[in-house]
């Protein structure tokens, strides 16, 4: 069930409803859990009167792949209640360190067994082959759980922030199930940690402090940049990638941008319609996104997109592996190691790695600019600063380049066929003006609609458009939203894909 | 509202308020975005035009353009797209007689209520020439696949009549409960997504930005419609399994799937053919599934050919005219064609 089809609205309204009308704390809590897991059930369980006819008859065979998708969120979630409660009760230092262990191998042995477990299959067999040893190494047929990475972040920050006394162990089980299980950020975000949902899942929401007007907004504005502009962009970039050499340099140009327009407003439609879902149930989730195409640096950037994950690496990688305390190869190690293993946690594939490499080195090489311009001229500052905004975003656009370059296996050789990567290139070449002879190209106002699109980002990141909006009085707030949606819902295509974090 | 401004003077978002909205207040703001909504879906329902729904659009607009240049038209499904060949049809009918320019409307997978609503579309054209339409005697059939998304072509036809007509099939029809209800929630989802016109400038924006992909086969101009299915070779087991087929099919034939809506939904559009001053003829072709069986004859009809026979139409019912056991190859739709246009053109010079 995605937020932008029509059963999540009958859905959401049953559940809205039901949640309001309930009087207590838990009451609400267990309708919630229950509302979490139906919509956790919906992206697998088929037919529910064929599922549930299997189920009963213990034809375990027939039912749909995934059935048992909710045992591995209950067994990480039991886990980690469990490893909460060991590690507050722990006698020594040792004991507690050894309780979060138990809870890190836990947590990352199902995530590096659901997602990493043929890649690495793949690439030793594919090493071996080129070092001249015949390997027979086989893969699995393994199907990602849905939010897996998603939800096993969160309960190991749950662990982690447990162990760091940061945060009291929850004492009743269906507060951490809840916490874990909350629909709207299960399956792709944002990773919301323990140290802000918990205190919110103790007290008792209420309805007199549930900003309506602001949250149907929020989801509205979601609900367009997914259905609407990321759908739209998404048939673009399609054919390029598909095909980068039979592309332009302008063509490529177009390709690429219409690429990071999607999957902005792919990941960023779905955290606010999320986002905006969960303050109308009373609770406010983590933010995502800050406009992340305007900023100055790379740095900058990663305090702005996905800021949920970035953090989440920050605070329970980076500053694990030393941060910035020892010196400069250390620090750059220590950013590499993190960007490396930020790609991959997108996906078990090369070119996440690259695409975390290419972000690691940016990394490193703005640290360094910061420290070799700290006593440039104002002239140079100032040339710097026109120039910071388009040279991130032009760098941001080529790690898009190999973020979406999807390599493709071989399992008989176990070799990694580089259509993918190899496209990746050609694209790159065209993109970066580099090489390329291709002659196709996109309509000249491809260009003005991502024009149109960069100005109303522009706006909206400059706080015009939201401010304008709140000084509107109600009447003529829901008159504008009434035609909006109307308007809106031209634009989105009867099948729609689902979102691109979904896969991760 | 009053306006906000700070220290200096300017303008600043309004501090958000304590103070409960009343719940007449919440109404009002509740039935403003609710009419707003409403009028605009309903402003734009009627000034778009007919959605671009991929193959189905193409045939009609063709139609709309040569509309008065046919008299007689042929509405139904595969069976009929694949089985009826216009110019055969008014050859025939002209050594017999009668003179005619006929246009196959046929579409894969256009079961009633869709046939019903497209006919009515064909209708409102208002061909001047129109005296024939020949109608595939149809029960409701769900046409998606199971578990399946919406597509413009599910949605398109889902107005209130039609909407209306098939909830009232399905609730008549001798399917489990269960199956009822995933029927009434999927006509219902595709009667709201038509209602707010959803996807119909999506659609048209693919199709400005990337007509390759919906580059459309109109090999049937010519052919006025008529798409025909290639020649297959039928082993000894499919011939086999044919006769099975045929048999079966025989032993049922007694039954009778004739209920009230769907009395209801044909008698509706047979009017509707005869207000405009054209005969409607009922067709069914040549069938081997029990469920298209009616031995029911409707009145406002000009005359109905039922094929479904296999004893009375031999020939019909050879493998070597069959692309599969539904539908009739060329050779067949030949043969269909030629006793179609036979039989109308007797009917026609007794009348």
């Amino acid at each position: 069930m995605l937020f932008v089809e029509f059963r999540f609205l009958i859905f959401f309204a049953v559940v809205f409803g039901v949640h309001w009308t309930l009087r207590g704390n838990t009451a609400r809590k267990w309708w919630l859990l229950l509302a979490s897991h139906t919509f956790y059930a919906c992206f697998f369980i088929g037919k529910p009167s064929e599922f549930f006819a299997h189920a009963t008859h213990g034809e375990w065979a027939r039912l749909p792949d995934g059935w048992w998708f909710p045992a591995v969120l209950w067994g990480s979630t039991c886990m980690d209640y469990a490893v909460g409660l060991g590690i507050a009760g722990a006698a020594s230092e040792g004991r507690r360190k050894a309780w979060l262990l138990v809870s890190l191998a836990v947590n990352l042995g199902v995530l590096s067994f659901f997602k990493y477990f043929n890649f690495f299959i793949i690439s030793a067999g594919g090493f071996l082959d080129w070092v001249g040893l015949h390997s027979s190494l086989h893969t699995l047929k393994i199907i990602l759980p849905y939010g897996v990475s998603f939800y096993t972040f969160q309960s190991m920050s749950y662990s982690i922030d447990v162990y760091r006394r940061r945060l009291e162990p929850v004492r009743r089980f269906l507060d951490l199930a809840f916490f874990i299980s909350f629909f709207p950020q299960l399956v792709a975000g944002p990773i919301v940690r323990a140290t802000v949902f918990l205190p919110q899942v103790y007290a008792r929401r209420r309805w007199a402090k549930v900003d309506v007007r602001s949250s149907a907004t929020l989801f509205f504005i979601g609900f367009v940049k997914k259905a609407c502009v990321s759908e739209f962009a998404a048939p673009f970039s399609d054919q390029f990638f598909a095909a980068p050499e039979k592309y332009n340099h302008l063509g490529a140009l177009a390709g690429v941008l219409f690429y990071a327009v999607q999957i902005y407003c792919d990941f960023s439609g779905y955290t606010d319609m999320a986002i905006a879902t969960a303050r109308l149930l009373g609770y406010e989730l983590t933010l995502n996104f800050d406009f992340p195409y305007f900023s100055r640096n790379i740095t900058e950037f990663w305090r702005r997109w996905h800021i949920s994950l970035s953090t989440w690496l920050r605070d329970y990688l980076y500053i694990s592996l030393g941060g910035n305390r020892g010196t400069k190869i250390y620090t750059w190690r220590n950013l590499m190691l993190t960007m490396l293993l930020g790609g991959l946690w997108h996906g078990a594939s090369w070119n996440f790695v690259i695409w975390g490499g290419l972000h690691g080195l940016a990394l490193i090489v703005h640290r360094e600019w910061v420290r070799l311009t700290e006593n440039a001229g104002l002239l140079l500052r100032r040339t710097l600063a026109v120039l910071a905004v388009p040279l991130t975003f032009f760098w941001v656009c080529v790690t898009w380049i190999f973020f979406r370059a999807t390599p493709t296996y071989n399992e008989k050789t176990h070799a990694l066929t580089a259509t993918g990567l190899h496209n990746a290139w050609t694209a790159l070449k065209e993109f970066t003006f580099t090489g390329g002879h291709g002659r196709n190209a996109f309509g000249a106002e491809c260009f003005g609609v991502l024009a149109v699109l960069a100005l109303l980002h522009w706006l909206n990141s400059q706080r015009i458009l939201g401010t304008w909006w709140r000084r509107l009085p109600d009447w003529a707030c829901a008159v504008l939203l009434g035609i909006g949606v109307a308007i809106a819902l031209l634009f989105v295509p009867v099948k729609y894909k689902p979102f691109i974090y979904f896969q991760f | 509202m009053p306006r906000v401004t700070n220290s200096a003077g300017a303008a600043v978002a309004a501090p958000s308020t304590t103070a409960r909205p009343s719940i007449a207040h919440r109404t009002l703001i509740v039935a403003l975005f609710l009419v707003a909504f409403a009028g605009t879906c309903g402003l734009l329902h009627s000034r778009l035009p007919f959605p671009p729904v991929p193959e189905v659009a193409p045939r009609f607009r063709y139609f709309a353009e040569h509309k008065d240049e046919f008299d007689t038209i042929f509405i139904g499904s595969s069976r009929v797209r694949h089985g009826i060949i216009p110019q055969v049809f008014d050859e025939v009918a002209a050594k017999n007689g009668v003179h005619t320019h006929s246009f196959n409307l046929g579409y894969s997978g256009m079961w009633p209520p869709e046939s019903y609503y497209y006919l009515r579309q064909v209708l409102a054209l208002h061909p001047k020439k129109l005296r024939n339409v020949f109608i595939e005697l149809m029960d409701y059939r769900f046409g998606q696949a199971e578990g399946e998304a919406p597509t413009m072509r599910s949605v398109y036809w889902h107005d209130v009549t039609h909407t209306g007509m098939a909830l009232r099939l399905v609730a008549e029809s001798p399917r489990p409960f269960t199956e009822k209800i995933d029927f009434f929630a999927t006509h219902a989802q595709e009667f709201v997504q038509n209602m707010t016109n959803s996807g119909r400038g999506a659609e048209w924006l693919e199709q400005r930005y990337f007509p390759t992909k919906k580059k459309f086969d109109t090999s049937w101009i010519p052919r006025r419609g008529f798409d025909p299915e290639p020649a297959a070779e039928w082993n000894d087991a499919a011939k086999a399994e044919y006769r099975r087929q045929i048999q079966a099919f025989e032993e049922a034939s007694a039954h009778e799937y004739w209920r009230s809506g769907f009395a209801a939904a044909l008698n509706g559009i047979l009017g509707d053919v005869n207000q405009t001053g054209a005969k409607a003829i009922l067709v069914i072709p040549p069938t081997v599934r029990p469920d298209e069986h009616f031995a029911t004859f409707p009145s406002g009809v000009f005359a109905h050919f039922y094929f479904d026979n296999p004893s009375e139409y031999p020939r019909l019912y050879l493998p070597e005219l069959h692309y599969d056991p539904g539908h009739l190859n060329e050779a067949g739709a030949r043969e269909f064609t030629r006793q179609l246009a036979e039989g109308f053109a007797n009917v026609w010079m007794t009348w």
